[in-house]
């Protein structure tokens, strides 16, 4: 190395001459940006149809346009063990015919005006979204209730659904991050726990899954106790009212057993390592995940610290691997808080040759979070959460989609707002104690990578228990 | 008929030459984005949308340059260069680009095309004069502070992108291979916007200093400001900013003669994927161009959602495809029609695209139905609707209309161009898609690699 002074000399020689500019008078003072404005997200009405079905409701007049999203308790975490994506199958069923309309004729239907109806599936819930011209709103209701009450489940639909999510699940291998991220969700929970298998299944198990098996998935769990309407757009409540009690006062289906759900099993007393091989390929893809704290303990200031360490672009590991070593194209952290558990992940994918490097450095920054972050940092994450929220809030759809989240989370409507007032009250103090226990004694490392190339040198760098598994 | 209006946009009834619909009044509606052009003397354009209804401000700056431009050796170059945009000025150094705007709850990104590169930045009201400070010093003097460690540091992430976007991505190497299957050698479009590793290794700093005095200068550039703003305040410190930056002389392009075969019929690829694909790529017309609207309906009739030709007739009906998607991308230059084909299981590659060709076949024989033609305008006229709601969609919108056709607003015109597209118009251009005049690219499954080892 280089004595600083000669150092300081050198980029002295080197530095370029800069010939002198017309604007330099104009540019030569940067703006000290003002106080910042606040921003308070709306907070929708909720109310419960005479059905017991909860809705949540956001009126927004500006645009002729309706999004809903329709949440149902269950999700894949209800899959028998030996058929693994049962549900997902069922709820993908439900835009494949219903109210005595055929496949096409339902699609015909929607799309012939402008509706956007989709369903998904995640481990504890089905989601069924309508995207609506207004005045559409009562046609994309009829097609929705026709879906959620009247779905044909024909059993040669059923076959023509269940073939394509088998070979989905057989193209997801090829894919080295939805690789990445179905080995660590399988780790993270464990074997055998209702959530480590993919939602939508495996290739194999999609195989052997029958028709009346997929009828008496939907049959069991279709019920308005316990699910909620979450609705933002252009209409008002009483409109709405008479729109859904018209159309679902009937539905009185008692609410299916809620899963057994014990916790994950996570890694504890020492860090553990997967590998994925993944011959030939030019980069490793690197997931880490630790606990974090669960939405019952104020994970707010954690936050703050993990957008610190990975959650916009001048944060800590994308400085660190992408801008000052080359090592990637982006790397970020981010805490996930659910009901039942929390999870910091880091994900990037970093070049093959540089994976062991690349993974050192990625570690070392999880090993100083402990000893805190700045003001400067917390301000930042303050900020970025800000501007996040007012940007999920400016299309229906994200709204919709960002009030269905705190109902998966089993929040209260004004939940958005609470996050923001919890956010702009922490300091760096707060948000330092909230990491201080992290340690890489609980955290999980998956890289799928070219293993010939990266094996022994990730494991002559980082100490773990090391196994690898196949895809 | 006026239906709503909100700060910052508004419905208005039809323009005069859109043409009659289906029965849905939505409809009707004719977007629009409200805004104020005007020109700087140096040809800077500057583009303002007042949207008060959140505490937040866009900004969208337009480059018009693109990957297009590069010169020989270079291919790649235009996006490095945007990397570059970012590695600091000698007034703010380092990553103080990034730092600042993030200190205060803002963020920004960039992209880059065949034709252009666009800056963003999104942040809380109180960032506009930094934002546009940041903005007219990189445009002043970005390369004055260029030195090879920037360049090397940030050809590594662009090649890091490569490898994650495009060559480990699944059949990424279709995007690697199709201009070249395109287009002949030495077309502007004929290699892809993330260029070579080698072409990436090559670049100078010389090369930055050129690129920048050539094309990133005010009368190649056009400003959006959007958001919660005060024009009255806004202006003075847009000219006072940007106003004394020199308005440079990008070079006069001539455009390449059009292509209409493609350079390779058929281009065959192995990936690292369980199951085959092929892609059916033609090239259309320049945007805008007659022709260019109706081949955007042909899409849409084939396969624009589950009611679609495509996947009705082929993944519905007959089982025989996995998933069959029709797009089309037109740029100043020319636009490519494609067709991306998933066989089912057990289905033969040449089995689908022969059954995809028949249908685009049967399109150009018989056209589309009347109930095709109103669901294509019915949800081009709410996607439209759709395209109003995010600030940062109204800033790009406005800066592409702007530079692609010379008026901001445009979402009426746009509109009112692929509702005039009819039943022979869209017979019209499918029967451009004839088998003989595209270029087909299929990939097959490497052979299954050895099974990874235990432990």
């Amino acid at each position: 190395m280089r004595p600083a002074a000669a150092a300081a000399l050198l980029a002295l020689a080197c530095a370029p001459k800069v010939p002198p500019s017309p604007a330099d008078a104009a540019l030569a003072a940067r703006p000290a940006p003002g106080p910042a404005p606040v921003y308070t997200p709306p907070v929708p009405v909720a109310y419960t149809l005479s059905n017991g079905l909860q809705v949540w409701l956001l009126e927004d007049h500006r645009l002729p346009l309706v999004d809903a999203v329709l949440l149902l308790p269950g999700g894949s975490a209800l899959d028998p063990a030996d058929e693994p994506g049962l549900t997902a199958l069922a709820d993908a069923l439900l835009l494949e015919g219903a109210g005595g309309k055929s496949a096409s004729a339902f699609a015909e239907a929607l799309e012939s005006q402008a509706l956007a109806l989709e369903s998904d599936t995640t481990g504890l819930w089905t989601t069924l979204s309508l995207a609506a011209p207004a005045e559409r709103w009562d046609a994309g209701l009829d097609l929705l209730a026709d879906a959620v009450l009247r779905p044909t489940f024909a059993d040669a639909d059923i076959t023509r659904i269940r073939e394509q999510m088998r070979m989905d699940a057989l193209q997801r291998a090829d894919d080295p991050r939805a690789l990445a991220r179905l080995v660590g969700r399988r780790a993270w929970w464990g074997p055998g726990h209702p959530l480590a298998h993919p939602t939508t299944g495996t290739a194999a198990a999609l195989e052997a899954v029958d028709p009346a098996a997929v009828r008496a998935s939907w049959a069991t769990r279709a019920s308005p106790q316990g699910s909620t309407l979450v609705v933002v757009g252009d209409i008002d409540r009483a409109a709405l009212t008479a729109s859904l009690e018209a159309r679902f006062a009937g539905w009185v289906t008692p609410p299916p057993a809620r899963p057994s759900l014990p916790p994950p099993a996570g890694v504890s007393g020492g860090t553990r390592g997967i590998f994925v091989d993944n011959p030939g390929a030019s980069q490793s893809v690197l997931l880490v995940q630790l606990p974090g704290p669960r939405l019952d303990q104020a994970p707010v200031p954690f936050d703050l610290a993990a957008v610190a360490l990975g959650g916009t672009f001048t944060s800590r590991l994308n400085r660190l691997l992408r801008e000052e070593k080359g090592y990637t194209y982006g790397a970020r952290a981010s805490l996930d808080s659910g009901p039942l558990v929390g999870v910091l992940e880091v994900f990037t994918a970093v070049r093959g040759d540089a994976t062991a490097p690349a993974l050192t450095d990625l570690l070392g920054e999880l090993r100083k979070l402990p000893a805190g972050v700045d003001a400067a940092e917390v301000r930042k994450a303050q900020g970025a959460r800000q501007t996040d929220a007012v940007e999920s809030m400016e299309t229906r759809g994200g709204a919709a989609w960002s009030l269905a989240t705190l109902v998966m989370d089993g929040r209260p409507p004004g939940a958005l707002a609470d996050d923001l007032r919890a956010a702009a009250a922490a300091d760096a103090a707060a948000a330092s104690a909230a990491v201080a226990g992290v340690s890489l004694d609980q955290a999980l490392i998956v890289v799928v990578g070219d293993l010939a190339q990266v094996k022994s040198a990730v494991e002559g760098a980082v100490p773990a228990a090391w196994s690898t598994e196949a895809p | 008929m006026l239906l709503a209006t909100l700060a910052g946009l508004a419905l208005a009834g039809p323009p005069a030459d859109l043409a009659p619909m289906s029965d849905l009044s939505v409809t009707g509606v004719a977007p629009s984005i409200p805004v104020e052009h005007y020109t700087l003397s140096n040809g800077l354009d500057v583009m303002l949308h007042v949207d008060r209804s959140a505490p937040q401000v866009v900004v969208n700056l337009w480059y018009d340059v693109g990957s297009k431009d590069e010169l020989p050796g270079r291919s790649g170059f235009a996006h490095l260069f945007e990397h570059l945009m970012f590695m600091g000025t000698t007034r703010l150094p380092g990553a103080g680009f990034d730092e600042q705007m993030e200190a205060h709850g803002g963020w920004n990104n960039a992209w880059t095309s065949e034709d252009a590169t666009d800056y963003f930045e999104v942040g809380p009201s109180n960032l506009l004069p930094l934002f546009l400070w940041m903005e007219a010093d990189r445009m002043d003097g970005l390369s004055h502070a260029m030195t090879r460690q920037k360049l090397a540091l940030q050809r590594e992430v662009v090649r890091n992108e490569r490898r994650q976007s495009d060559e480990d991505t699944p059949y990424g190497v279709v995007w690697l291979a199709l201009p070249t299957a395109l287009y002949p050698a030495g077309h502007p479009y004929a290699h892809p916007v993330i260029g070579s590793h080698e072409d990436l290794q090559a670049a100078t700093v010389q090369d930055v200093k050129d690129f920048f005095a050539t094309w990133y200068v005010p009368s190649n550039a056009s400003l959006v400001v959007a958001g919660d703003f005060d024009p009255a305040v806004i202006k003075p410190e847009i000219e006072r900013l940007f106003g004394s930056i020199p308005a440079g002389a990008p070079p006069a392009r001539t455009p390449p003669a059009p292509v209409d075969l493609p350079a390779k019929p058929l281009v065959e690829l192995t990936d690292q994927v369980a199951l085959p694909k092929a892609w059916f790529a033609w090239h259309t017309v320049p945007l805008f161009a007659p022709g260019d609207a109706a081949h955007d309906v042909v899409a849409s009739v084939l396969s624009g959602g589950r009611a679609s030709r495509l996947h009705r007739r082929l993944v519905v009906e007959a089982q025989i495809a996995q998933e069959v998607s029709a797009y089309h991308f037109s740029q100043a230059y020319g636009g490519v029609f494609l067709v991306e084909i998933t066989p089912a299981e057990g289905k033969s590659l040449e089995e689908v695209e022969a059954a995809v060709q028949a249908e685009i076949d049967r399109l150009a024989a018989e056209g589309p139905t009347a109930d095709e033609l109103a669901r294509v305008r019915v949800n081009l006229q709410t996607d439209a609707l759709r395209g109003l709601e995010s600030l940062q969609d109204r800033a790009s919108a406005l800066n592409r209309y702007f530079v692609t056709r010379g008026v901001p607003d445009s979402l009426s015109w746009d509109l009112a161009r692929t509702a005039a597209v009819d039943a022979e118009a869209v017979k019209a251009a499918a029967a451009r898609l004839a088998a003989a005049r595209r270029a087909t690219l299929r990939v097959r499954p490497e052979a299954t690699p050895a099974a990874p080892e235990g432990k």
